[in-house]
This record gives C-alpha cells, structure tokens and sequence, in this order.
C-alpha cells in the first residue's frame, strides 16, 4: 500500500476505489509517447487536459483512469499501440494525434517512490496506468527519447 | 475545425438515446453505439475532428444486420456508413462545460465533409471494443424480435 498523496488526489476521490488495490510502487522502465522537445502537457493525464478537451460523451467516460497517465512495458508494444490507432485514423486526425500525443516515445525511470502503477495489460500491448504522487516531475525522469517516425514519415522499424 | 453546411431546421433528438457500448475506445469514446428507445433505431456517434474548445461527432443510422456484418469483420467502416439506414447525417460539437451528449443538439448536414469519411480499409477491431459481447446481444437480440 502507498501512503503518499497522489498529484490528482482531489479528482480521483470522486471515484469508489480508485486507483484500486492492484495499483502498487512499482521499479522499472516505462514507455510513454511524448513531444520533442518535452512538453508539460506530455505527462499530463487526459481528464485534465482542457486543449483540446477529454473525450467525453456522457459522465460514464469519468474514469478514474482518466486521471492517470497511460505508459507501456516496452518500446514495441507502445510503438505498436501507437501506430495501431493512428492507422485506424482519418487524415486531418492523423495530424492531430500527432500534435496531441507527440511523435517521441520517452523511456522513463519508474522508481517506487514516485507513484503508482496497475500491471501492464498483455492484451492491450502492455499498457498500464501510471498516478504519481503530488510534487513529483515526471520529465525529470525521462532517460531518453526515440522517434516513431523516420523522416519520410513512415513508422521506424522497430 | 472544419466549416460545416448545416440544415438548422432539422434536428435529431437524441434525449431517449442510450448508449450501448463503444466500439472503438483509446482515451475516450472513439465510435459509439446508441439505442433511440423510442424507435429502437441504433445510431453511432463518429468522433471526426476536435479544436480546443470541442470535439465533434457524426451521427448516423445504422442496422443491427450490418453492425453485427461490421462486428464480424466481413465489412469496412466505409461500407457500414454507406449503408446507413437513412442518408441524414448529423453531427454533434461537444465541448468540455456539460457533463452529457443530451446537453448538446444535433443538427442535420446538408453536405458531409470527405474529410470526415471513414477511412475505407478500417476493419473492426475486437481490441477497441470493450464491450464486444454486450453490444453483440443487443443487436442480436434486436434482430431477433425483429423478425
């Protein structure tokens, strides 16, 4: 169990059990898509980005996970993920995905006493839910960042 | 955002629509799957486009029988909405103030935007659909009492 408050705390008590019991400190290195160079809105969760605004179709799309940030296990999969949707995309959205999600994905070192995190899901390319407690800067730990695409604009290889 | 020709005069109403599930989901509802309870008509609602202020739907009528065509992969998305039950297309602009779809009106479009057409090689993905078996009975159920 965690003790320290979490950065959304005053958000995610409006949710029964959330983050639930499956969310633990975790120590290892996570994946997430970013801007380059960095950008705040990088590592701030959906739910509370208001440009452009969350998604939202009716108060069921409040979710406590809303308020965390998503991250994959390893590079691949959040690659993967990654051009999954983007794919599935029309034209214009394309673009926006790209000014919204970035088009880097930052390796990140998630250490215990930073936050916490539920499994990655391997039914969803390792996707897991990160919420970090108050006070911490993610960016600080960004250990390095790869590209998604080559300069041609396909996907790397990867 | 783009420019939309709008028929003011013909709305939808959408305040006995109730939401079957989302086919397709990453952060938020990408395709989603309404009831009208009044008249037992499924509608999707087609995220399209977003600026800072909104994000846009299109809403149109679809049949169970090529939604569960849709949802076994024999047809593409593009084919799904150039089967739509009837050719009025609407669309909704949603912003972050309301807390619901039904706090918002749907305006008939006099003219589709090609911007805004399905991609014609999207195939359905059981791997955005987190509630696949659910909305697979209701459309089954709903051709069932059908017939």
């Amino acid at each position: 169990m965690h003790n320290q408050k979490l950065k959304y705390q005053k958000q995610l008590v409006q949710f029964p059990d959330c983050p639930g019991d499956e969310f633990e400190e975790v120590e290892k290195e996570a994946y997430r898509w970013v801007h380059q160079p960095l950008i705040d809105k990088d590592f701030l969760p959906v739910n509370i980005i208001s440009k452009p605004p969350p998604r939202m179709l009716d108060d069921s799309d409040k979710m406590c996970m809303g308020y965390g940030l998503s991250m994959f296990d390893t590079f691949e999969n959040a690659l993967a993920k990654y051009k999954k949707i983007f794919r599935k995309l029309r034209s214009h959205q394309k673009i926006q995905f790209k000014e919204d999600k970035g088009n880097y994905i930052a390796l990140l070192d998630v250490t215990k006493n930073i936050g916490v995190a539920d499994k990655p899901n391997e039914k969803n390319y390792g996707h897991f839910t990160f919420h970090e407690y108050e006070e911490i800067d993610l960016q600080e730990k960004v250990k390095d960042l790869y590209e998604i695409f080559k300069e041609n604009g396909e996907f790397v290889d990867k | 955002m783009e420019n939309l020709l709008i028929n003011k005069e013909h709305k939808l109403d959408v305040s006995n629509f109730i939401r079957v599930g989302d086919l397709s989901y990453f952060e938020g509802p990408m395709l989603t799957l309404f009831e009208d309870l009044n008249t037992g008509n499924f509608y999707l609602f087609d995220w399209v486009d977003r600026d800072e202020k909104s994000n846009r739907w299109l809403i149109y009528n679809v049949s169970p029988e090529y939604l569960l065509q849709y949802l076994s992969g024999e047809i593409t998305h593009t084919t799904l909405f150039e089967n739509r039950v009837e050719k009025n297309v609407y669309y909704m602009d949603i912003d972050s103030q309301n807390d619901s779809f039904r706090d918002f009106e749907a305006f008939e479009l006099s003219q589709i935007s090609e911007k805004y057409l399905p991609n014609p090689d999207n195939f359905f993905d059981v791997e955005n659909c987190l509630a696949f078996e659910e909305i697979k009975t209701v459309l089954t159920k709903s051709l069932f009492l059908a017939h």
